[in-house]
């Protein structure tokens, strides 16, 4: 097949994909993107690993697999949650102009007013409020998570668990998804 | 004064580098996250009044060992994936800084997935089974299910055996066990 010189026209923006782009971007990665991905492993993995576990009977094996996946779930969902909140909270807050000032002053490499300036630009022109407000709510979510790790992961996480045992329970044969690879 | 401003001057050094440094950043959030989720733990263990004492020096130890075993695993097998990363992409790309960081960022992401979801749950099968014969032969007391979110197998005992009933037991008393919790 030819292929007209038309088809063969590039962007001049399109810098193509390698792996020096790709990771570059990996570099801007947070802790929610973190924490999705570790929560798919989880959902994945721990089930996974609890329903080939030949120590314990196949009812067993499968209310365990509920249990990891529901666990799973439910960290993941308030931990990317929690830290999305978190960090956005702390974005909106580089708008106000006296917090921005701080944030430049203290990061600053010294104290001489170019340097100050060149931080603030960081800040407003170079994409650093968005990372700052990264690392920051990072933190800030971790204070936050030793709460809501009781207060909802644990019910939420039994409540998951309960209402997939007791699906289990109804129908222990036409679980087919746990059952199969229980066996 | 002075106090606070120094605090702030570090607290700005510590944000820079975290920025700079992101794989590292994420390696010690993910840590940390653990070791706070383990003490809150261990502090709701030791002020728990419903639980005896001599249950107690058992169970904290217990607790206090199972969060640092975890912890351990994760930089055991997190710090040299990164090492080997940054050496590789030092390697093919040594002008490119932000790609080296991107592969240290990445190889944080899998030494969280290799340990927290393969290794730990793991091994925390297998010493499960040390533990519950270790508790059987000092004949403690384990405390009931409702009351105790630690990681032991309080329901499984001689008396009642492995069944699908105390394994749903057994699990409400896993609130926070397992994976990065936070």
């Amino acid at each position: 097949m030819k292929v007209s010189p038309l088809n063969n026209y590039t962007s001049p923006n399109f810098k193509g994909i390698s792996a020096g782009s790709i990771l570059s971007k990996a570099a801007n990665i947070n802790s929610w993107q973190q924490r999705a991905a570790l929560g798919l492993a989880a959902m994945t993995f721990q089930p996974m690993i609890d329903l080939t576990n030949k120590e314990v009977d196949k009812d067993t094996r499968i209310v365990s697999a509920n249990r990891s996946f529901a666990k799973g779930l439910v960290g993941a969902a308030t931990g990317i949650a929690i830290r999305g909140g978190c960090m956005k909270v702390i974005e909106k807050a580089f708008q106000n102009e006296s917090f921005t000032e701080k944030i430049a002053k203290y990061t600053a490499e010294n104290t001489t007013e170019e340097a100050i300036n060149k931080s603030k630009d960081f800040i407003k022109n170079q994409g650093g409020a968005k990372k700052y407000a990264a690392v920051m709510g990072t933190i800030a979510a971790l204070g936050v998570m030793l709460v809501t790790n009781f207060l909802i992961d644990a019910p939420v996480t039994n409540w998951l668990t309960n209402k997939m045992n007791e699906r289990y329970e109804q129908n222990p044969d036409k679980d087919t998804t746990n059952t199969e690879a229980a066996k | 004064m002075n106090i606070l401003e120094g605090a702030a001057k570090t607290g700005g050094k510590i944000l820079k580098s975290s920025v700079e440094n992101n794989g590292n950043f994420l390696f010690l959030s993910a840590a940390a996250g653990w070791a706070l989720a383990s003490l809150a733990q261990t502090i709701g263990l030791i002020t728990n009044k419903e639980i005896g004492k001599e249950e107690k020096k058992f169970l904290v130890p217990q607790e206090i060992l199972d969060g640092t075993f975890n912890i351990a695993t994760y930089a055991a097998v997190t710090i040299p994936i990164m090492k080997c990363a940054s050496k590789m992409a030092t390697k093919k790309m040594p002008d490119n800084k932000q790609a080296i960081e991107g592969a240290r960022t990445l190889a944080a992401i899998a030494g969280g997935v290799v340990s927290s979801n393969i290794i730990t749950p793991v091994l925390r099968n297998k010493s499960s089974v040390v533990i519950k014969k270790l508790m059987e032969k000092k004949d403690l007391t384990p405390p009931p299910p409702e009351i105790y979110d630690g990681r032991t197998y309080p329901n499984f005992k001689s008396k009642q055996p492995l069944t699908m009933q105390n394994y749903i037991n057994f699990t409400r008393t896993m609130q926070n066990s397992g994976s990065l919790k936070i």
